[in-house]
């Protein structure tokens, strides 16, 4: 009885309806009665998203993100009870719903809001100490094999998104709403305990991608492109070390 | 129905001390690590803290270093038709072993079935099955975290088929798994108002012995129904209903460790303050009465 009963009632809070929930309810207008527990359900997944997703949120509005939560609370639920990282999946979702059509950016700003959310909640990991590193031989580091911090992420857009993004995590009407077309590489971490962001160069991007596989150093710089040199190398080298994206160097773990 | 034997368990290092908690806050975090008051404690979710890490995790260790904890579970979803899922499960018990919490609860109510995760505390029906899963699941639990938990009492909003009363199925999971309980009073009197119950004979159909938390929080009337159907939002402030019944429940039972809650419309850290002082100058006033009588 009992599974035949949490049945019933997980399908009426899904569908809405409580047809098969009669047997159990004791009371004529159960139905009205019932609802509280539907609108807590699914208002509580909003918030969870809206909490997630406060750029798509401010850009759309309140009033057009609560359906569109509720559209994607019905295609997935959430299946862990943490709720603090519900919503893998919505930047898809949108791409589909067919009212966000006129916002073709919109998938990638919720691109922006996951990885921040996924670095902000990341495993924490002590940075690479730039002193060990000073320490070596210059012809030690071709081989070196960095690990990438493990809250890295990396967000491909398809337009210029970046600043339109930031001012609307910030809740302010950005001060130039115009889009330009053009690639942008963000790289999203957390670093001394705050959530950093900025642009790289696509070159910049295949180095990271290719420590990520993972590559040996030399050879990571190598594949970033014919046009990089010595100044690009130690550019991106310094800027891993600076802002704590490299958190080991192995294999040998140093001499 | 097969009757278990109460195992032994593993007490808390340092039992929570009667006095008044809060439930915490990310927005109120500054001001409770840096709040000494004496006997002040904090509650919170442990799905809250169930992240590989970042700022919440080192937030709640800064604030654990200096006051009582107790951990408040809102997934294990004991009341459902299957067992507690093992990898939540093992996920508490490492915030438990981490944080080591005076008290660690849970509630009579289901949140999973088939893979989906109802964020809401969904009524169990009062069944002899249902009692026996129950049973089983909180078992397992206790086995599993290595201590006794306690069990707060729902909220309720729709009369279902009774084979029992809430208070004899509360009691009797006490008596067969050697749990405690947890009585939220807010959650009494909107489930009486609902349901039409007295709720001082419910409260007094409890084991007293068994009650190691009292929660207080505050209701608001349903929208669409007004107040012939009270809604536990804990986002208002203690109603006067509830400071009654509660005071009349610690005079009965003695002092117990009791929480504020507030988790939507969350208002200033000063103004949960008063109403956790308030709480705690009731509890003082029981407590130094029990000293007189000795």
């Amino acid at each position: 009885m009992s599974e035949t009963f949490h049945n019933a009632f997980a399908e009426a809070l899904q569908s809405g309806t409580t047809d098969g929930l009669n047997a159990w309810l004791d009371m004529p207008g159960a139905a009205e009665r019932f609802a509280v527990y539907r609108n807590n359900v699914v208002r509580s997944a909003i918030e969870a998203l809206r909490a997630a997703y406060p750029s798509v949120n401010h850009i759309v509005g309140e009033n057009f993100f609560s359906p569109l939560a509720k559209a994607f609370w019905e295609a997935s639920p959430p299946v862990d009870q943490t709720m603090t990282l519900y919503g893998d999946g919505f930047d898809s979702f949108i791409s589909t719903y067919a009212p966000a059509s006129r916002l073709p950016y919109l998938p990638d700003i919720a691109r922006l809001d996951r990885a921040w959310l996924e670095a902000h909640h990341g495993a924490d990991c002590e940075p690479l100490n730039a002193a060990r590193v000073a320490e070596l031989a210059p012809s030690d580091l071709p081989a070196l094999l960095l690990g990438l911090h493990p809250t890295l992420r990396r967000v491909e857009c398809e337009l210029s998104l970046f600043d339109f993004w930031l001012a609307s995590r910030a809740r302010r009407v950005p001060e130039e709403t115009r889009l330009v077309p053009g690639r942008q590489n963000i790289l999203i971490w957390r670093h001394r305990g705050q959530v950093c962001h900025e642009i790289v160069t696509a070159e910049h991007a295949v180095f990271l991608d290719a420590l990520a596989t993972p590559q040996p150093l030399g050879q990571a710089l190598d594949r970033a492109g014919p046009d990089t040199d010595e100044r690009f190398a130690g550019r991106v080298f310094g800027h891993g070390l600076s802002n704590g994206l490299f958190v080991s160097l192995d294999p040998k773990d140093l001499l | 129905m097969a009757s278990r034997n109460r195992r032994p368990f593993v007490l808390p290092q340092a039992p929570l001390s009667p006095t008044a908690g809060l439930g915490l806050k990310p927005e109120h975090y500054r001001e409770a690590l840096e709040d000494r008051t004496d006997g002040l404690w904090f509650e919170v979710h442990p799905e809250n803290y169930m992240a590989d890490g970042g700022p919440r995790l080192a937030w709640l260790e800064a604030i654990r270093s200096d006051h009582d904890m107790s951990m408040h579970g809102v997934g294990l979803s004991l009341g459902g038709a299957e067992p507690p899922n093992e990898r939540h499960l093992a996920r508490l018990k490492a915030l438990v072993d981490r944080y080591q919490p005076a008290l660690v609860s849970e509630h009579l109510a289901w949140s999973v079935h088939s893979g989906v995760y109802f964020n809401d505390l969904l009524p169990t029906p009062m069944t002899q099955e249902a009692l026996d899963h129950f049973c089983r699941h909180v078992d397992r639990v206790q086995e599993v975290l290595g201590r006794k938990i306690l069990i707060e009492n729902p909220s309720r909003y729709i009369p279902m088929r009774e084979e029992i009363s809430e208070a004899d199925f509360l009691s009797e999971t006490v008596r067969r798994t050697g749990c405690g309980l947890l009585v939220d009073v807010n959650n009494v009197h909107v489930s009486a108002h609902n349901l039409a119950y007295d709720p001082i004979a419910y409260l007094e159909a409890l084991p007293a012995e068994a009650i190691g938390e009292i929660h207080l929080a505050g209701h608001e009337a349903d929208e669409a129904l007004g107040e012939a159907l009270l809604i536990d939002t804990h986002g208002a402030a203690v109603t006067v209903a509830v400071w009654t019944l509660y005071a009349k429940l610690i005079e009965r039972i003695g002092a117990r460790p009791t929480l504020i809650e507030r988790d939507t419309n969350i208002p200033a850290y000063n103004v949960i303050r008063e109403e956790r002082d308030e709480a705690a100058r009731l509890l003082a006033s029981v407590q130094s009465r029990a000293v007189q009588h000795v």
